[in-house]
């Protein structure tokens, strides 16, 4: 078994080279049938890499420790599940996974695309030269069949810090996010080599923007459960470079989602929408290669490897060679329309757009920015959390403003006294928010401008929908019924908002953690710690070791104003099988209101307990809001119905 | 068994690749940029749509929703070039249409066009021959 995956490995590295070149050269001589055969390849592709993924799977579920792979990340006493995550734990396996991915988006790409004959040769193209590069390393530098001279009876076992459903989620939802983005990236390059720079490629790729997005969504989602829930640092979110080189696509790709609306209804943006798709893309590169290279100390380091110049150069060859073309095709991508207003939804997409690149920018440079200082002053220098939240924050804010204002402007020119007068209810309404938060004692500034901008932003969506609604209305029907159609004919639109308001609730959450509260103890057995309302009793604890793991475990008692509450048990587990890997478990008690958060930091030899209590206000709407983010993205992904047509064409009819 | 397996899967892999190379076929390309005729009547739809909406929703005064309106309506739609196509691909498509067209049937009494399965003339009801 594991010879066919080496095999069907090497065959996807000649057939994704064949595919790269083929349909090349086929659109380059006008002869149908080698595009059409490079067009095959893909399909081949992705069979002979679902036959490798197969076969990986196969030696990882009959445990095969010939494997070198499976040998140094899995073990016997490894469950079903994290045996299967082993899959994507380690180098090999993750480029087999992001290979196999790129194959599978690649055939369904072509199958669904193939129609759009002028581009398919092109995107096919650049979608099996990424596969090309890829399958390289999977065949010459990392493979995930290479096998050890001898098995041995039992192998190393998957880092306990993986050992989490977070981790089981994350990596493969972060991976189906940045591949992709290859696709509209393809289509992109298809589109400048080709010179057919409308917005035809844009609407064939919408869906697979929409798709790379929520995955690249869910992946810092689940990345932030995995960081809150294991880690241990009291946060979900470190401004760690990995995390960063997550976040750095979501916020192109995010601009992207925007901008494209306004070339696709004004004709602008042309050259803005292929850049912010070439950045996406590249950074989606970047972190994996972040991710795999170990160029900046961070807590994926479990992830280091040797690819890494390999990969720098790859991402340098996509950056010039898409660069490149852009700047031969700058006279083709002249936009034809206008800005008619400074004051309409266009240039509030703009506004947007620039807020975005900024935030994005900034990241980057604070990310790389141990880099750069080595270059320069031969020392690494680190930024901290503090500087990314002093640029984050302001831009954060300022999102907020335009996301609550931007659904009240019209298209092309808005009128300012009936902008003035739509601003009237959320305005008022989010004074009213800020009153009742002051008086709920929140005093921290940005928190509760935050907190403020949330209220704003949810009634000024309200309002947009109700309006809407209510036009519909005056045509007899219920306002339920007018709700459903007002939806079903502008799925994007609403669904959009949805969005909006799951990111809301994430920015609530974020908020939340500005005014929470932490305390450190150190508590003999009896004595008591208390945290705003919460008193915590230490009962006892004890160590006590289960498998590989000796677990140091205290027990409290939870008492809310003098009423007991609940019983918490955070656990300190050290990993004998792995260095003495420690690892914190923390104790989580969750409400709507808040998180009691408890971290058992240490044991003593006299049995006091070193304890961290943190309250964490508001974070269970975090992951309340990533559902309804989910929601809205299924609801932007529906087909819009098949009535909107029927008005498009009475429209045309009535304005000819 | 594994070396079946591995034949097996050059082969297949092989047939799937080299079998388009032995069928000849057609290279239809629209040289260069499409012409925005198609997409242009359905964005000016698109756009009287949504200051329709806007306009609906209490966005746009009155005023302005007219100008925007009249200005959308006269913006480009007809300004759309005609499709540049190379004679290779024109010639036969034209010649399967002229084809196409012979074959059209009228109506023996008044000369209308009969559609393809009508038997009946539908302008004056008159039966189309060779069809009962």
């Amino acid at each position: 078994m594991s010879e066919i995956g080496a095999l069907a490995v090497v065959m996807a590295f000649v057939v994704s080279t064949y595919g790269t070149v083929m349909p090349l050269l086929g659109a380059g001589l006008r002869r149908g049938e080698l595009v059409h055969s490079g067009l095959r390849a893909v399909y081949a592709n992705a069979l002979l890499l679902g036959v490798a993924s197969t076969a990986f799977l196969y030696a990882l579920l009959t445990r095969d420790f010939g494997n070198a792979y499976v040998a140094g990340y899995s073990s016997r006493d490894l469950g079903f599940w994290y045996t299967l995550s082993v899959f994507w734990a380690g180098q090999a396996g993750s480029l087999l996974f992001w290979a196999a991915v790129l194959a599978a988006f690649s055939a369904l790409a072509v199958w669904r695309l193939g129609r759009l004959r002028e581009l398919i040769p092109y995107a096919a193209a650049t979608l099996m030269g990424t596969s090309a590069f890829f399958t390289m390393l999977l065949t010459f530098v990392s493979s995930p069949f290479a096998r050890l001279p001898v098995a041995p009876a039992d192998g190393a076992g998957l880092n306990p810090l993986l050992q989490n459903a977070g981790m089981f989620f994350h990596p493969p939802t972060q991976y189906l996010g940045f591949v992709g983005t290859a696709v509209p990236f393809a289509f992109a390059v298809a589109a400048l080599v080709t010179r057919h720079l409308d917005d035809e490629w844009i609407r064939a790729t919408r869906r697979w923007t929409l798709a790379a997005w929520f995955f690249l969504s869910w992946g810092l989602i689940f990345g932030m459960m995995w960081a809150y829930v294991e880690l241990g640092w009291g946060g979900f979110w470190a401004w760690d470079p990995v995390e960063n080189a997550a976040l750095l696509p979501w916020l192109t790709a995010t601009a992207f989602l925007h901008s494209v609306m306004i070339q696709e209804k004004r004709d602008l943006l042309k050259v803005w929408n292929v850049v912010l798709i070439i950045l996406t893309y590249v950074l989606a590169l970047f972190g994996t290669f972040l991710t795999r290279s170990g160029v900046l100390s961070s807590v994926h380091a479990f992830a280091t490897s040797s690819i890494g110049p390999l990969f720098f150069l790859f991402i340098l060859l996509v950056l010039g060679m898409s660069f490149g073309l852009l700047l031969t095709r700058l006279g083709a991508l002249r936009s034809q329309g206008e800005l008619d207003s400074l004051v309409s939804r266009e240039s509030g997409f703009l506004f947007n757009n620039l807020i975005f690149i900024g935030a994005a920018f900034a990241v980057f440079i604070g990310t790389v920015f141990p880099i750069l200082s080595e270059a320069v002053s031969g020392m690494k220098i680190s930024v901290g959390p503090p500087f990314f939240n002093q640029i984050n924050v302001p831009i954060g804010l300022t999102l907020l403003v335009l996301m609550g204002v931007c659904p009240l402007l019209a298209w092309r020119k808005a009128s300012p006294g009936h902008l003035l007068r739509s601003l009237a209810v959320p305005g008022v309404t989010a004074v009213a928010g800020a009153v009742a938060l002051l008086a709920a004692g929140i005093r921290q500034g940005t928190a509760l401008a935050a907190l403020t901008l949330c209220v704003f932003v949810t009634a000024a969506i309200i309002q947009d929908v109700h309006r809407g609604a209510m036009v519909r209305r005056g045509h007899g029907e219920t306002y339920a019924v007018a709700l459903g159609r007002l939806v079903a004919r502008n799925p994007r639109r609403y669904g959009g908002y949805v969005v909006h308001l799951g990111i809301i609730l994430l920015f609530a959450g974020m908020a939340g953690s500005a005014f929470g509260t932490e305390r450190d103890a150190v508590l003999a057995r009896g004595q008591t710690v208390t945290v705003n309302q919460y008193t915590l009793r230490y009962e006892g604890g004890g160590t006590y070791t289960r498998g590989e793991r000796i677990i140091t475990e205290a027990t409290l008692t939870v008492f809310e104003n003098g009423r007991l509450l609940t019983i918490m048990r955070p656990q300190r587990n050290v990993h004998t099988g792995r260095d003495e890997q420690a690892m914190t478990e923390v104790a989580i008690r969750t409400t709507p209101r808040e998180d009691l958060y408890v971290i058992l930091a240490g044991m003593g030899d006299d049995g006091r307990v070193n304890l961290r209590v943190i309250i964490n206000p508001l974070m269970m709407w975090m992951w309340i809001g990533a559902g309804v983010l989910t929601l809205g993205t299924l609801i932007a992904f529906w087909p819009q119905a098949a009535a909107a047509a029927q008005t498009r064409s009475r429209r045309l009819a009535e304005a000819a | 068994m594994d070396v079946v397996a591995m034949v097996l899967l050059v082969g297949v892999v092989g047939a799937i690749i080299l079998t388009p190379l032995f069928r000849r076929s057609g290279f239809v390309s629209l040289a260069g940029p499409p012409a925005p005729g198609g997409q242009a009547g359905r964005k000016t739809a698109d756009a009287l749509a949504d200051l329709a909406f806007d306009h609906a929703t209490g966005k746009l005064t009155d005023d302005d929703y007219a100008a925007l309106r009249s200005k959308v309506a006269a913006a480009p739609a007809a300004s759309a070039a005609p499709l540049s196509l190379p004679a290779e691909v024109v010639d036969p498509l034209e010649a399967e249409i002229r084809a196409a067209r012979r074959l059209r049937r009228s109506c023996a009494g008044c000369g209308t066009a009969l559609p393809q399965a009508a038997r009946f003339c539908p302008a004056c009801g008159t039966p189309v021959e060779g069809r009962r």
